[in-house]
Formats: C-alpha cells, sequence, structure tokens
C-alpha cells in the first residue's frame, strides 16, 4: 500500500472495523482466522532480525552514541514503568492486570512490551491488545508533533533531538521515521553529515527493544513470587519458566542469528540486509493483520467506545505530563553539545 | 473476545475498576526501579561529564 508500518496498521483496524460492524456475516465467517495474538507474537520474532542486523549496523558506526544508549536502558524501563505503574495504580485506581501491561506500553517499546507483559504476568489477552491499539494511535501524533516541537524548542541540538525521538516515540516504525524527520529538519540548516541523528534515534530505540525480555523475566518472578503466591503456598521455578513469554525467546534467536551472521560473515552484510528487508515485509503484514483482526472483533468497537476513555486519560496524562519531558531532559544531559559531523556525506 | 458477557465484564472493569490495594511486592518493585534508574542516570551522568 506503500503507507508507512503505523498508517498501514491504522488502515487495517479502520477496515476491519468496517467490516466487523457492516458485514456481519463476512466478519463471521473471517473470525475463525482472527488470530489477533499469533499474528502479533509472529510479528515480534522477525522484530529480532531486524534489530539484530541495525544493531550490527550502529555497532560499525559510533561508540559513543552506543554507550549513551544505556542511559535509554535506565530511563525507560526503571523510571517510566515504575512512574507510570504507579499513577495507574495509585491515581487513576486500575487493576495490577491493566496497570502492568499499560506501564510497559506507554514507557518501553509500545505494542511488543504490552503484549509480553500481558504474556508475564497473565493478563487477559484483550488487555494487552486494547493497549496496543492505543500505543499505535498516540505513535502516531507523536510522530506528527515531536520532531517539529524537537526542532522549534531545541534548534541547536540535533543529536538531543535524535536522542528524544528514540525515547518518546513509542513503536519502533514511529520512532525511527520520527528520526528520519528530525534529521531531515536539522540537515536543511545545519549541512550535517546523513544518517547520525537517525543512527542515534535508531541505537536508542535498540537498546530499549534489547531489554524487553529481561524485564518480562523480572515482572514474572515478581508476580509469580510476590504477588500471585498465597501464603504458605511453595512456588517453583517452572512457574516463571510457564509465565514468561516464549515469543521473546524466538525473538532473541532472531536476534542472535542476525548479529551472529554478520559478525562471522561481515562480506554478507548486504545479502543479510536484503533478506531482513524481506521478513521486515511479513512483520509489517503481521502487524496488519494483527490489527485486522482487532477491528474485526464487534466487542473491540464496543470496548473502544465505552471504555477506553479512561485508558486515553492515563495514556495522556503520563505521556505529555511527564514521559516526554523526562525523554528530553535525560537526552539533554547524554546528548547536549555533541554534534554530527558536518559537510558532505561519505 | 466476541464473548458478549466477558465483553460486558470489561466495560464494566474499565468504568469502575475493583479496588486493588497496592502489595508489598508492588511496593518494592516501584521503589527498587525509581532508586535505582535514578542513581544510575546521576552515575552515568557523572562518568560522562568526566
Amino acid at each position: 500500500m506503500g503507507l508507512t508500518g503505523e498508517a498501514g496498521y491504522l488502515a487495517a483496524l479502520f477496515i476491519g472495523l468496517i467490516i466487523g460492524n457492516f458485514f456481519t456475516s463476512f466478519a463471521k465467517f473471517l473470525s475463525q482466522a482472527a488470530r489477533t495474538e499469533w499474528f502479533i507474537k509472529t510479528a515480534i520474532v522477525l522484530v529480532g532480525a531486524g534489530v539484530g542486523l541495525k544493531g550490527l549496523e550502529q555497532a560499525n558506526l559510533a561508540g559513543t552514541v552506543f554507550f549513551r544508549g544505556l542511559a535509554a536502558i535506565v530511563e525507560a524501563y526503571l523510571i517510566y514503568w515504575a512512574l507510570v505503574y504507579l499513577m495507574a495504580r495509585k491515581v487513576f485506581g486500575f487493576s495490577r492486570e491493566w496497570a502492568a501491561p499499560l506501564a510497559s506500553g506507554i514507557s518501553i517499546c509500545g505494542v511488543s512490551a504490552a503484549i509480553a507483559t500481558g504474556a508475564a504476568i497473565r493478563a487477559r489477552p484483550v488487555v494487552p491488545i486494547m493497549v496496543s491499539s492505543l500505543v499505535v494511535v498516540f505513535s502516531v501524533v507523536e510522530l506528527l508533533v515531536l520532531p517539529f516541537l524537537a526542532h522549534a524548542i531545541i534548534p541547536e541540538e540535533p543529536m538531543v533531538a535524535a536522542a528524544w525521538m528514540g525515547l518518546a516515540v513509542k513503536t519502533d516504525g514511529a520512532a525511527i521515521a520520527s528520526g528520519a524527520i528530525t534529521e531531515a529538519l536539522y540537515m536543511a540548516q545545519g549541512g550535517f553529515q546523513k544518517g547520525w541523528m537517525l543512527m542515534t534515534t535508531t541505537t536508542v530505540k535498540i537498546f530499549i527493544d534489547l531489554f524487553i525480555g529481561v524485564w518480562c523475566f523480572i515482572l514474572a518472578c515478581v508476580w509469580v513470587y510476590g504477588i500471585d503466591r498465597k501464603p504458605g503456598e511453595k512456588v517453583s521455578l517452572k512457574e516463571v519458566w510457564d509465565r514468561f513469554p516464549k515469543f521473546v525467546i524466538g525473538y532473541f534467536i532472531a536476534f542472535a542469528l542476525f548479529i551472529t551472521l554478520g559478525l562471522c560473515f561481515p562480506d554478507k552484510i548486504k545479502e543479510l540486509k536484503e533478506s531482513s528487508t524481506n521478513l521486515d515485509a511479513f512483520r509489517k503484514f503481521f502487524f496488519a493483520l494483527a490489527f485486522f483482526s482487532i477491528g474485526l472483533s464487534a466487542d473491540f468497537k464496543r470496548l473502544w467506545q465505552e471504555g477506553l476513555g479512561k485508558l486515553i486519560l492515563v495514556y495522556v496524562v503520563c505521556l505529555f505530563g511527564f514521559v516526554i519531558w523526562i525523554g528530553l531532559g535525560i537526552s539533554w544531559l547524554f546528548f547536549h553539545g555533541i554534534m554530527p559531523p558536518t559537510g558532505v556525506t561519505p | 473476545m466476541n464473548n458478549p458477557q466477558e465483553t460486558e465484564k470489561l466495560v464494566d472493569e474499565l468504568h469502575n475498576q475493583p479496588y486493588e490495594p497496592m502489595v508489598a511486592a508492588e511496593i518494592w518493585l516501584v521503589s527498587i526501579s525509581l532508586f535505582t534508574g535514578i542513581s544510575i542516570l546521576i552515575i552515568l551522568a557523572f562518568v560522562l561529564k568526566n
């Protein structure tokens, strides 16, 4: 369709909603095949391959930016997650089942994190799916607003703006598209070499993506040993394993495979890139199918109409209240004063 | 997801979330996360500036 990932997902959601509401018998016919969770999990495994290859490319480019990406993990997982969870639980009164996927969706990397967290805490499948649909909608809003806001408020700090996009925009596709828009805005004024700002945004996002599995393991342990355990009950490690979302392992295998192949056969990186591009088409296809399936469900329309208001409120308050501003502060702390090289891109 | 009763329950839940007080494990998770996050940030900032 020639659309960006997010626009394509919204179009798929919209088409699903139309079929689900106006062509009900056709929707019923399709419902057997509408395996939302399966589509999302398959897409997430494919994301791992792309992340592996991008990680390899960035490692060859600049160690400084790579090291500073560590700050992104600390911020997304330890600060954002805790604050959003606290807000959702204490201020908005959400239950744990809703608060944890919401915190992961708003603070980490959107769809993948919300689905993985939902699995780790044994939330009902509809909970992370609702959160995911919200994440995609807000990513588009961020994509349209944040690069221009960055250029307006920090015109002299291109790398701060680039890192900010990686920290604040919540889906991979939207974050990288924001990085590209930011780069285009700053390059028009400064004559910087192409690729450095986009590389910064991508590196920050990759760091955040990589730690989803670690965070899910921590959440599974906290839920098994601290929250769901009844007094006097003995819990085995198997319970943690049962809860751990297995598709995250697939994600890591795909990541490790691509990065290992790239390191062992540097002359084959071109071919790896081609296969990654092909896999990316499948990833987008599976995500689009997932959003189509979400829209197809008649019940989802009702949930959107009647139940989403409160979720949107948490999202808006957290995202625009502190997530993007803390992101800007930390990007400033770690990247201000660093300039991309100027001149003609080699 | 196509179960009307389940949908009804979810809609009701979203409007009136059942009160679920924060247990010790949640408080620990949030506190340790924030403390560790802020400490690491300060250390990283200090290391980078020097």
